[in-house]
């Protein structure tokens, strides 16, 4: 994939995100597109890491435009971003349950730790109201992030550690 | 330095994390702001907004209208009734008004300007909400062009939103009742000497409690602000939803359900 297709990529999430997607929130709950494209990026491609760089820089232009605080979802993202890499060295990257997980776990861990900074900052808000609408986040960003990854499985390189890499 | 050198992309993301923390930190110090560069940024992303969140606005509406038909057939009945009421109340108002204009002119006599309510009233629409899905930051499409300040009110027909927390030229950011660091002094309409502090509770809900733990409050009474601080008075806060006591503070505490639905709150009025 090249940068300019990534650019796009994350320019058109983060114009969704701040306005149409909440046409199909449900109690609140909205899938996280920049999120998404970040775990799918980094799950499929090889050096999905620089591609990362940019949904950081997303994500901190959202905190900008739309957050309490500058820059939690960026180090949020990164500490996603890392887990996935690391996790990957162990999983199968053409099978699609082990994207599932990925997708869950990343959201889990985002969500905690964008929750742990702004306990920091003193936000009164529970960890049990955040772990209260988890699944649904999590079911909202896999629905999302398998879309991507239907259409992007083709453009990805296969990977040294796959299966039938040749 | 070697082991920088040999531990490059460790180091980098190190050096970005720690950056990023720094930015947090600056935010947070600054009292949530976003400064010069977000400023710029949200005024060019606020003229991208605008046309979407009308679009999402007007699909949001069609689809509820052709989803809600029969419960909107009945809305309307209602409607049709409340009209209806209210003409005849507006008939008696305006009797009651020329009395009160009569009043007006006399304490004018007396050199006596009471708070004469709400000023000058911008309208505008959201077009961006914050990620969390309890409504307690957004960004409206108007801004210090149109003569919004830091601190101005901001409501709607059912009650209090608001407060104007940064502006840029045609764009504000609005930190609703839902924040937990926005409090609110309160009075309760059926009994005005009964006043409190009220503010989010994280949660999407409000909360608070009583400045004298000894007055009744109920389930079911309504909050209006108290004009203490930056909000006039008479603004609809809520309704009380729950009233507990506190043993270890000794307070009477309160849950409140705000008046507003934020979750279908699309315009909004801002009062100086």
């Amino acid at each position: 994939m090249s940068y300019k297709k990534a650019v796009l990529l994350f320019a058109f999430a983060f114009i969704l995100q701040l306005s149409m997607i909440n046409l199909i929130n449900i109690k609140g709950v909205v899938p996280d597109l920049t999120l998404c494209i970040v775990i799918m990026i980094t799950f499929l491609f090889e050096d999905g890491f620089r591609y990362g760089a940019i949904g950081i820089i997303s994500a901190l232009l959202l905190d900008l435009c739309a957050g309490q605080y500058v820059g939690i979802s960026s180090v949020g993202m990164i500490i996603v971003m890392t887990g996935i890499v690391l996790l990957c060295r162990s999983m199968n990257r053409e099978n699609k349950l082990s994207f599932v997980i990925v997708t869950a776990a990343g959201t889990f861990i985002y969500n905690l730790f964008c929750w742990l900074f702004m306990a920091m900052l003193n936000d009164p808000t529970s960890i049990l109201y955040v772990i209260m609408y988890q699944p649904f986040y999590m079911a909202y960003n896999i629905a999302f992030s398998f879309i991507l990854y239907l259409f992007m499985i083709k453009k990805a390189v296969r990977h040294r550690n796959d299966r039938y890499f040749v | 330095m070697k082991w920088i050198r040999q531990h490059k992309i460790f180091s980098v993301t190190a050096g970005i994390v720690i950056a990023l923390c720094l930015f947090v930190l600056g935010s947070y110090l600054a009292g949530g702001g976003s400064g010069v560069l977000g400023r710029g940024i949200q005024s060019v992303v606020s003229a991208i907004e605008k046309p979407l969140s009308a679009f999402t606005g007007g699909a949001r509406d069609t689809f509820r209208g052709v989803f809600r038909f029969s419960s909107v057939l009945e809305e309307n009945e209602k409607l049709k009734e409340e009209n209806a009421m209210l003409r005849q109340e507006n008939i008696d108002l305006s009797m009651e008004r020329d009395e009160l204009d009569r009043l007006a002119e006399l304490s004018k006599a007396f050199d006596f300007e009471p708070y004469s309510g709400h000023g000058k009233a911008v309208a505008a629409r959201i077009i961006s909400l914050n990620n969390s899905n309890t409504y307690d930051v957004f960004t409206i499409d108007a801004g210090s062009s149109k003569g919004i300040e830091k601190n101005d009110i901001v409501v709607d027909g059912e009650g209090l939103i608001g407060k104007v927390k940064e502006t840029g030229g045609n764009w504000a950011k609005v930190v609703s009742v839902l924040n937990e660091n926005n409090s609110i002094s309160f009075k309760v309409q059926r009994k005005t000497s009964i006043t409190g502090i009220v503010a989010g509770d994280g949660k999407g809900k409000i909360t608070g409690y009583l400045m004298d733990n000894k007055a009744t409050i109920v389930k079911g009474d309504v909050l209006v602000t108290s004009g203490i601080g930056i909000y006039p008075e008479g603004i609809r806060i809520g309704k009380v939803t729950s009233v507990d006591y506190n043993d270890d503070m000794q307070l009477k505490e309160i849950t409140v359900k705000s008046t507003v639905k934020f979750t279908s709150l699309q315009k909004v009025a801002v009062f100086k």
